[in-house]
């Protein structure tokens, strides 16, 4: 096909791409090497039922021009990236010095919001993948050793996991393991605890967590193989 | 029958920020659309009002009774507690605590790291608001 003509025919869909997902993206980096200007706070006399007292509130209209004048904010370099909301690089180099152990260095980094999203990400990728994999092949081995006749139920049913929309499996879930719910009360009766909460352990919801995603997504595993 | 809230070694104000719900004119709009706004408020805040509706909400206005479910919040703002302050540093001061008390409750950090934690959390969601420096 001649270049010209690939030219046209693909710059519509080249044309919305670029609008809507490569200058987002340039955009969202620029904005992301600024911050806010500076907030001008000042005292105002607040009268309510109890008299007049001294308040501090926002003065929105100091400001206005510098906003005006540079809406991104004040340039802030890489500070963004690496402040305690993220990278927290000054926070872990402090959290290094002051720890006397590797475990205790890690329970110090795990209250900083990135890393132990991170942690949870990599611990949720590394245990769902695998799990997955063996299970759909595990059931991918059951059907084929099925008579024909079941199969079709069969396999119908092996799907569904994955045809549940997430928010609504989820929803479901989180009712669920509620201490009133079905699986809640099964585990309370099961460990003999009847103040066993799911919820309240991070590390059992981490759990739960990992076995529901190896259950919605072992269908996907199976059909492959 | 609920209770005011306590004040610091019996005196002062009360220890409590109620939230008050008032009503505001808007500065920009007509006289004759203020003056309405402003009669129609205040026939809804007549001593005779409150006194019908004194079951629904805690009145800051004449004719209100309180009942026992509300005596207590009405004895601390007769107290002086203070209304919560809505400046936008006290909702990040809300969100810091919030976010990180868990692991305190839970057992596993102790009360200075948690302290820590929830000041390094507040700093730096007022840094990027531009409340500090």
């Amino acid at each position: 096909m001649k270049h010209r003509t690939f030219f046209w025919f693909i710059l519509p869909s080249a044309l919305a791409m670029v609008l809507f997902i490569a200058l987002p993206v340039v955009s969202v980096f620029i904005q992301s090497l600024h911050v806010e200007h500076e907030q001008v706070l000042r005292t105002v006399e607040n009268c309510g039922p109890f008299g007049c007292v001294e308040e501090t509130v926002v003065d929105r209209e100091a400001p206005r021009e510098l906003r005006e004048a540079q809406p991104l904010g004040r340039f802030a370099g890489l500070a963004n990236y690496t402040d305690r909301n993220h990278l927290a690089l000054a926070e872990l180099a402090s959290m290094w010095e002051r720890s006397d152990s590797l475990g205790d260095f890690a329970r110090r980094a795990m209250t900083l919001p990135f890393w132990r999203a991170m942690a949870f990400t990599l611990t949720f990728t590394f245990a769902v993948t695998p799990l997955a994999l063996g299970l759909g092949l595990a059931i991918a081995l059951g059907v084929n050793s099925l008579p024909r006749m079941f199969r079709g139920p069969t396999i119908f049913v092996s799907l569904l996991p994955m045809i549940v929309t997430p928010l609504i499996g989820s929803l479901v879930l989180y009712w669920m393991v509620d201490s009133r719910g079905v699986l809640g009360a099964l585990f309370e009766t099961v460990t003999n605890n009847p103040e066993l909460s799911l919820r309240a352990s991070p590390t059992l919801t981490w759990i739960m967590l990992i076995v529901y995603g190896v259950w919605s997504s072992a269908p996907f595993a199976f059909i492959v193989f | 029958m609920l209770a005011a809230a306590p004040s610091a070694e019996g005196q002062g104000r009360r220890a409590a920020t109620p939230w008050w719900d008032g009503f505001t004119i808007a500065a920009n709009t007509s006289v004759a659309n203020a003056e309405a706004g402003f009669l129609a408020m205040l026939n809804g805040i007549s001593p005779e009002r409150i006194a019908a509706n004194s079951d629904l909400a805690v009145w800051l206005g004449e004719g209100f009774v309180p009942t026992p479910a509300s005596a207590g919040v009405n004895a601390s703002a007769q107290g002086g507690a203070a209304p919560c302050p809505m400046t936008p540093c006290m909702g990040l001061m809300h969100t810091a605590p919030g976010d990180n008390l868990a692991p305190f409750l839970q057992g596993t950090a102790s009360a200075e790291e948690t302290l820590e934690t929830i000041e390094a959390a507040y700093t730096t969601a007022a840094r990027s608001q531009g409340f500090l420096n």
